[in-house]
């Protein structure tokens, strides 16, 4: 019997009883607001829960790959309102939906507070993820000892830790780094670089009272010139931030007024061709992208913007194309997939961060749904005998889910409760001051009100550009100090639980691979 | 000041770049109102021009330049030490720079950028310096030869200003605009207009402005501890009102 005949049946029956009654005749009527599922579903549901959990096998062996997905700023509110627009795009309520990492057995809290920050940046809490150690404020991949703004090549060297990509490396696997923000943006280049500031991406970037001796190389040229094992072994870097690897005389291909950023007057993209073999390539576009066949290609770079790539909902809008998170994601597995040995994969779903920062939450929920995308492109194509994918964030955001919205209310719309009355339509809660408010919202950023709140009876606030309101006015909205979720399958997922340090998650993948 | 009310006073003032422009008064709208935008039949395509304002706001006075090409419009505060650059890259989209010449560094907004910013920009009002659909709403007047080319005189009153403009036709641009309310009186005043700018006017060249340092508005939320980002995100958050 389906839901909603069952439900039918029910009301049927209960209106029948209340009819035989002579009573209540207010509350017959049906409730406005009603979820498919029948009392049936959800209990068996419950069940159903219990009866894998008791059946869930705790996977002991090593993992001969780990995947390492991280949602920048995807914190659990985020989470939490992409399952229900991903479920409402797809013509459900959406609350009773689940990205597809939601599926994963293993979930704990990552305590994401860095060594100097209650709250913290991308810098440290990568850094964190991927050498073990929790870092300093804007720093990657280096210990808490490093000074800030260090410029010596030595005293890096003498202070890094070494990272899980390049710990895989070592071991003979194969390695792969994919963002939608730009390669050398802080979460990505904490997988391969070591700097005390992250902003140092160009050589450009690097200040002139460094000087020009023994200084830190820039993150792009890090890049290019890693170790000899980690250069065999890191075979896809795809992402954005091309600009960073193109001296400034030259323009960028995609931009006719755009140019590089490098001073050196290094062309880093045909470095990395040129020093990598015949079966090197790099590709800046769609139609370059596809081109590149896993098969035989040994070592792919891909920068698809002068800066970070497109957000997914503006990515068909691109001049000259650009490939999704998730053919990113499957792309790099293919190629990392030739090695016998394993691999290591971080993907990095960036730019859920940046659309936070704007206060524009339509952007953020879309770009982590392609995450989610990306992640269950990853599970189909992987072994999960032999794979560990993780999925985590590196903060949150002040990003809030307010008011008490009725069952299958547009995540995006204003929040409308369920009526007092069953039978009575839904309209818009009123706050404080008489206005409606929409259910999400951030606590500060560029959609502060100043003075009164505007009157958003008559506003869209799903379009995709909408800004939601906030309290504290703030050019950038800000990264939130609260836990965020970490959820795992596969090789030792099941070390992935409770309360944990950001940095476990590190030593949770060194566990799974065994070094 | 309140800009739904006074939508001519406010857009020349912010268009004229005393601050950041575009973004605060693009920020200005409803958030899911779509800016005004002329229809095609409505639209004359502005011809490509390099003009210089004298620019009175009381008694402040300052030059201030306009580069208007296809697909690219530039202005100059000389006062402020800023230049902001559109360029439509393709239909509606459009990527925007500003440069702080005294600060050495220079804020790009990709087109993404510039739609989770709500300020998608009203093209005629950026190219015209004030939008030539409000000139329906005021009393078309004599008309006269100004820069070699037809100026019309248009008054009246906007949102409680009063106007006193001549509008060379061909151009799409003010001769001389007066405004006035309450505590305010603002007057540009075109002194040079042409097909080719001098190449001694301010432009934010490759050149000038190669060594400057290039930050991705995106990135601001990751570089509020840099005092130049925080002042721009000061005073970009504090002109936005809902």
């Amino acid at each position: 019997m389906s839901n909603n005949i069952q439900r039918t049946v029910i009301a049927s029956a209960l209106t029948a009883i209340f009819a035989l009654g002579g009573a209540m005749s207010a509350q017959a009527a049906e409730p406005v607001v009603q979820g498919p599922e029948s009392v049936q579903d959800w209990y068996k549901n419950g069940q159903r829960f219990i009866h894998q959990s008791n059946h869930l096998r705790a996977e002991h062996r090593r993992a001969k790959n780990v995947i390492l997905f991280v949602g920048d700023g995807m914190g659990i509110s985020t989470l939490t309102a992409a399952r229900i627009l991903e479920g409402q795009l797809n013509a459900k309520p959406g609350e009773e939906n689940r990205l597809s990492f939601e599926k994963f057995p293993y979930v704990a809290l990552s305590k994401t507070y860095s060594w100097d920050q209650q709250t913290s940046d991308s810098a440290p809490t990568m850094t964190a993820m991927i050498t073990g150690y929790k870092a300093r404020e804007g720093q990657l991949s280096v210990n808490h000892l490093t000074p800030r703004g260090e410029c010596s090549a030595a005293v890096i060297a003498a202070n890094s830790l070494p990272t899980m990509l390049e710990q895989a490396a070592a071991a003979g696997k194969a390695t792969g780094v994919v963002s939608t923000a730009r390669l050398t943006h802080a979460t990505p280049a904490a997988t391969y670089s070591h700097t005390s500031v992250r902003d140092w991406e160009a050589d450009s970037n690097i200040p002139a009272s460094c000087g020009t001796t023994g200084v830190v190389k820039d993150i792009a040229r890090q890049l290019i010139e890693v170790s000899p094992v980690v250069k065999r072994s890191l075979k896809v870097a795809l992402g954005g931030g091309r600009s960073y690897f193109m001296p400034k005389t030259a323009f960028d291909p995609e931009y006719a007024t755009t140019k590089g950023r490098r001073n050196d007057g290094r062309d880093l993209t045909a470095e990395w061709v040129s020093t990598r073999g015949a079966k090197a390539a790099y590709a800046w576009n769609k139609a370059q992208f596809d081109a590149a066949d896993p098969a035989s290609t040994d070592f792919l770079l891909g920068l698809f913007e002068p800066s970070h790539v497109q957000y997914e909902a503006d990515r068909a809008n691109d001049p000259a194309g650009e490939p999704s998170l998730s053919e990113m994601t499957e792309k790099s597995i293919k190629m990392l997939q030739k090695n016998r040995k394993g691999f290591f994969l971080h993907v990095e779903g960036g730019r859920i961060d940046h659309a936070h920062h704007a206060g524009n939450a339509n952007r953020a929920l879309l770009d982590t749904i392609e995450l989610a995308k990306a992640v269950k492109k990853a599970v189909d194509m992987t072994d999960p005998e032999e794979t560990l994918i993780i999925v985590t964030a590196d903060h949150s955001h002040v990003f809030t889910i307010a008011g008490y919205p009725h069952r299958g209310n547009d995540i995006l719309g204003l929040t409308k409760e369920v009526p007092a009355v069953d039978g009575n339509p839904t309209a818009p809660s009123k706050a404080g001051d008489g206005l409606p408010y929409t259910t999400l919202g951030y606590q500060n950023g560029p959609g502060a009100v100043s003075g009164a709140r505007a009157d958003l009876t008559s506003v869209d606030t799903t379009a995709l550009g909408y800004r939601q309101q906030a309290v504290v006015p703030m050019g950038s909205e800000t990264h939130a100090g609260e836990d965020v979720a970490i959820y795992a399958t596969g090789p030792k997922a099941y070390l992935v639980h409770g309360s944990m340090e950001q940095n476990w998650i590190y030593h949770v993948m060194k566990e799974a691979f065994g070094f | 000041m309140n800009a739904k009310k006074t939508p001519f006073f406010a857009s020349l003032l912010l268009a004229l770049s005393l601050s950041g422009h575009v973004v605060a008064n693009e920020a200005r709208h409803d958030h899911a109102a779509p800016v005004a935008k002329m229809t095609p039949s409505q639209q004359v395509v502005p011809v490509p021009v390099a003009a210089r304002f004298d620019l009175k706001v009381n008694q402040t006075q300052t030059d201030w330049y306009l580069w208007r090409e296809a697909d690219s419009i530039e202005t100059a505060s000389a006062a402020v030490g800023q230049n902001d650059i559109w360029r439509r890259v393709r239909g509606n989209e459009y990527n925007y720079r500003r440069v702080f010449h005294n600060d050495q560094r220079v804020v790009d907004y990709t087109s993404g950028e510039i739609k989770t910013r709500h300020a998608e920009p009203d093209w005629s009002k950026l190219a015209s310096v004030i939008s030539p659909q409000l000139l329906r709403e005021l009393k078309r007047g004599a008309s006269k030869t100004l820069f070699g080319e037809k100026a019309v005189r248009y008054t009246g009153k906007l949102g409680g200003q009063t106007v006193d403009l001549w509008w060379l036709e061909k151009s799409q641009l003010p001769a001389s605009l007066q405004m006035a309310r309450t505590g305010q009186r603002m007057t540009l005043t075109l002194k040079e207009l042409h097909s080719t700018a001098p190449a001694a006017w301010p432009r934010a060249t490759e050149e000038r402005i190669a060594d400057y340092g290039l930050i991705d508005a995106a990135d601001f939320g990751d570089m509020e501890s840099d005092p130049f980002v925080a002042r721009i995100l000061r005073q970009d958050g504090h002109s936005h009102s809902h």
